[in-house]
């Protein structure tokens, strides 16, 4: 047996080590979050998601029981009509999810966990690929801290739990970037796999869609200058990603949304079809209300300082300024990569300060115009976080490396220091995230004083009406058999879903109509306020039976029907 | 800074982690729990005067002064149109906030349960409200009435009346009591609590105008004061206009007689919220007159409007 192969093996096995320990980092955050998905009640969008999911799931049922059928317009279209304004991976691995777990396994009890699994692997997936994004692009201390400190922002906690999008595409985002950076050095592989990934990105959600825009801009400003060097060389710089994405792309986005398998581009009659369709409902997209520094915005223009104000009221403090140092340590050195500064005689690899630094600031971009809607807090641009932790990893780096070069000759192994640093700079977000559990929305960091401290200053409390599932205990405890609630902001879908996993009483009602029950609840959000004064008068009295506190700030009010208001 | 420190700066950095550790606790630690809050009930249970209003600074935890002290606060004490009338007010104040309503108040005593300090405010000069026309919303105080061109139609009272609606934008809900002026819907005059402008409940009696004719609401043998004060508004989503900008409706013109004078008109245009109104009332001062008030707008549609009232 020649030495080759056994060579072969053991440097394949030294190459899945990090791998090892990006498994562990999203098996534990997969397995926390596991753990604390029960607490948290259902969103809005989940409870629309429950029902799109479950309806492509048995599609695909019928795909493999009558896969004529199952393929036919009709049924494709009945299916995949269902909540076609998001696109279907994610919903898809929802559904399949519901139905293999839960419905043929057994292996989830509660089927809303069955639905939320792919949504918490792709939290776990995320930080993986940071950790991975972190370690190759820099080094280990990097990678872990910035995977760690992503983990551990309340926000993306509470999201990593749902059935939605807006984690699923924080991992696609760091995936895609991740392989077009292993890409600008040669590879062939990594650029298909760049095109791949786009593609399942788009699938994912849209903010994928920025994604060529940011290639584009990357490989010009970190290879243009070099371009008439690099053709005298013979080594022309060919993106191969972007022709990859160009290629695969939409190919996959096509192929993975049986919705779009029709009227793609224009219908039979020559309207826009079913792409058209989908990218206007982002881009003329409903302005929704939120609160902020006090005043409710429902229309544009939208404060500019808004995702800046969020970011800093939101993300750990730590994390900030380790963000910050990280930044102001590598800045000129970014500066340095590109080819207007240094000019470059080699194949070798560059610009990975400027892709962090990118990654970071594009998923952004959107909101430096005052015409974007706010609606989603900061979900909408999680997917510059990886690249914020990177850069407060670099941070960190830097510190330790200080650290341990001022304590030299001082104590036996100063990469204790460095240890005992790194378990210092995590416990605030530890805490943080601990404590905002199960309200990620209405949690704020000492920077903003805290959920009594953003009260004060004016930040939106929460959205989506997901607190009522913290109000079950009370309902359990508290509300007579049968007694009719109105349930404000929370679907009926929601609602549901937590009778059916035994969280809430089966004989309470959901009523739509404030006054129509024996309980009317409100969600506290500014613009909200106006329930509260609609139940005064249908009750004739402002008494609150009980009501839901964060860190003793009103989440959700709950009142009580008085016998003087009759039925 | 010494050349030794100075090598150590970098630690200024994890330094935030303490400091950062250190204000989530200070934060967690002030937060208020519910003895010191029914503590801080019993000390105003047993220590208000009639007349007194209860209430609780800032502003959000105005839901939990209504649970923890929802036997002290009626309706008309919560959706109050302003403070002018009380006296005095037991205000239950977490971290020494303000309520805007109590500017310029003095503070006679402040007594601390745990995390929950409660002040007592005095008014320096309170006013004597004669007669509050929310309060005379029924017959046979009050007739309201709609005039289109020569054609007069009194509106019916109807009390005891189911209420539900509402939800999300879904404005004011008339209430269990109110006259109905036509088979419209909104066409009624009745008491209901509108959002304001600053999100504000605030009493009041809803006078939708209607396009071309006038809704006249008339109190009979009201106790005349100085003035009449009041104020009126249009509810938030009404008043603040829809998402794209567009204008909702016209100005709302309030005209208000005694007998068959009028004392005042004030016009409530878009962005002015809840808006206050004073009409003199010294020529009338120690009498009983009826008294109208009369709402019209040029553009009535989504006028989701309404005013109140008193004589002092």
């Amino acid at each position: 047996m020649s030495a080759e192969p056994t060579h072969r093996r053991a440097r394949f096995l030294a190459a899945l080590k990090p791998h090892a320990v990006g498994l562990a980092l999203a098996a534990i955050y997969v397995i926390a979050l596991l753990k604390t998905a029960p607490a948290i009640g259902f969103a809005r969008d989940e409870g629309f998601y429950f029902h799109a999911s479950r309806v492509y799931a048995e599609w695909f049922q019928s795909l493999v029981t009558n896969r004529p059928a199952a393929m036919s317009r009709a049924a494709i279209d009945a299916a995949w009509g269902v909540n076609h304004e998001h696109p279907s991976l994610m919903k898809s691995l929802f559904g399949l999810s519901w139905l293999l777990f839960h419905e043929k396994w057994h292996l989830f009890r509660s089927e809303s966990l069955a639905f939320r699994f792919p949504g918490m692997l792709m939290g776990g997936l995320a930080l993986w690929a940071t950790w991975i994004f972190g370690l190759r692009a820099f080094n280990a201390r990097v990678g872990l801290v910035a995977a760690v400190l992503l983990a551990l922002m309340p926000r993306v906690f509470y999201h990593a739990h749902l059935d939605c999008f807006d984690v699923p595409v924080v991992a696609m985002w760091v995936l895609v970037l991740y392989a077009y950076w292993r890409s600008t050095s040669g590879s062939f592989g990594w650029a298909v796999a760049t095109g791949a990934l786009w593609g399942l990105a788009l699938e994912t959600k849209h903010n994928a869609w920025f994604v060529p825009f940011l290639v584009v801009t990357h490989f010009a400003l970190s290879r243009g200058g070099d371009i008439i060097g690099d053709v005298k060389r013979g080594k022309f710089p060919l993106p191969m990603a972007l022709v990859m994405m160009a290629l695969l792309g939409p190919l996959i986005f096509w192929a993975l949304w049986p919705w779009m398998w029709f009227d793609f581009l224009r219908t039979p009659d020559g309207r826009p079809g079913r792409l058209a369709e989908y990218v206007g409902f982002h881009t003329n997209h409903a302005y929704y209300n939120m609160e902020y520094l006090g005043f409710n915005w429902f229309r544009p223009p939208f404060p500019r300082s808004y995702s800046w104000g969020m970011i800093a009221f939101t993300v750990p403090g730590i994390t900030l300024a380790l963000a910050a140092l990280g930044l102001a340590v590598h800045f000129t050195r970014g500066l340095r990569e590109l080819p207007w500064v240094k000019r470059r005689t080699d194949d070798e690899r560059r610009g990975t300060l400027l892709l962090v630094g990118m990654g970071f600031l594009v998923p952004l971009a959107p909101w430096f115009s005052t015409k974007t809607p706010i609606f989603g807090g900061t979900k909408h641009w999680f997917p510059a976080y990886p690249f914020l932790a990177i850069m407060a990893g670099l941070g960190f780096a830097y510190i330790a490396k200080r650290l341990e070069a001022n304590l030299a000759g001082r104590m036996k192994d100063p990469r204790l220091a460095s240890l005992a640093l790194g378990v210092l700079i995590t416990l605030p977000p530890l805490w943080q995230t601990a404590h905002s559990h199960p309200f990620g929305l209405s949690n704020y960091t000492p920077l903003a004083g805290g959920t009594p401290g953003s009260a004060d200053i004016g930040l939106n409390r929460q959205f989506w009406g997901f607190t009522t599932g913290s109000l079950a205990p009370w309902f359990n405890a508290n509300a007579p058999p049968s007694a009719g609630i109105y349930i404000h902001d929370t679907t009926y879908e929601a609602w549901d879903m937590l009778q059916r996993d035994g969280t809430l009483r089966r004989d309470l009602r959901a009523v739509w109509q404030v006054g129509e029950g024996d309980f009317s609840i409100v969600h506290h959000e500014l613009h909200m306020n106006e329930v509260d004064y609609q139940i005064w008068t249908a009750f004739q009295s402002p008494a609150v039976a009980y009501v839901l506190t964060h860190d003793g700030v009103p989440i959700v009010s709950v009142y009580r029907r008085p016998a003087a208001a009759g039925r | 800074m010494p050349r030794g420190l100075r090598a150590w700066w970098f630690l200024l950095f994890p330094a935030v982690a303490v400091v950062e550790l250190l204000a989530q606790g200070v934060i967690q630690a002030r937060v208020p729990t519910e003895a010191h809050w029914r503590a801080a009930h019993d000390h105003i249970a047993r220590s208000r005067r009639d007349g007194d209003l209860v209430a609780s600074a800032p502003l959000w935890t105005d839901p939990l002064a209504r649970m923890y002290f929802r036997d002290l606060i009626a309706l008309r004490d919560a959706a109050r149109p302003d403070a002018t009338r009380y006296p005095r007010a037991w205000v239950a104040t977490l971290r020494g906030a303000e309520h805007p309503d109590f500017n310029g108040w003095r503070e006679q005593s402040a007594k601390s349960f745990g995390r929950v300090t409660v002040r007592l405010l005095l008014n320096p000069s309170p006013a004597r409200v004669l007669y509050d026309f929310t309060e005379h919303l029924r017959p046979p105080d009050a007739q309201p009435v709609r005039i289109d061109g020569e054609t007069r139609r009194e509106c019916a009272f109807q009390s005891g009346l189911f209420v539900a609606g509402g939800g999300l934008g879904g404005g004011m809900l008339p209430g269990p009591e109110r006259f109905s002026c036509s088979n419209e819907g909104w066409n009624y005059v009745g008491v209901t609590v509108v959002e304001d402008m600053t999100h504000r409940g605030r009493r009041c009696i809803w006078s939708h105008p209607v396009q071309g004719a006038t809704m006249v609401t008339t109190f009979r043998n009201v106790p005349i004061g100085a003035r009449i004060h009041g104020h009126h508004a249009l509810a938030y989503e009404a008043e603040r206009g829809d998402d794209l900008g567009n204008d909702l409706g016209g100005p709302v013109v309030l005209r208000v007689r005694v007998g068959d004078q009028v004392v005042g008109a004030d016009t409530h245009r878009d962005g002015e919220g809840w808006k206050l109104y004073e009409f003199d009332t010294t020529a009338f001062q120690g009498s009983a007159r009826d008294v109208s008030f009369e709402v019209t707008s040029e553009r009535a549609g989504m006028r989701h409007y309404c005013f109140e009232g008193d004589t002092r």
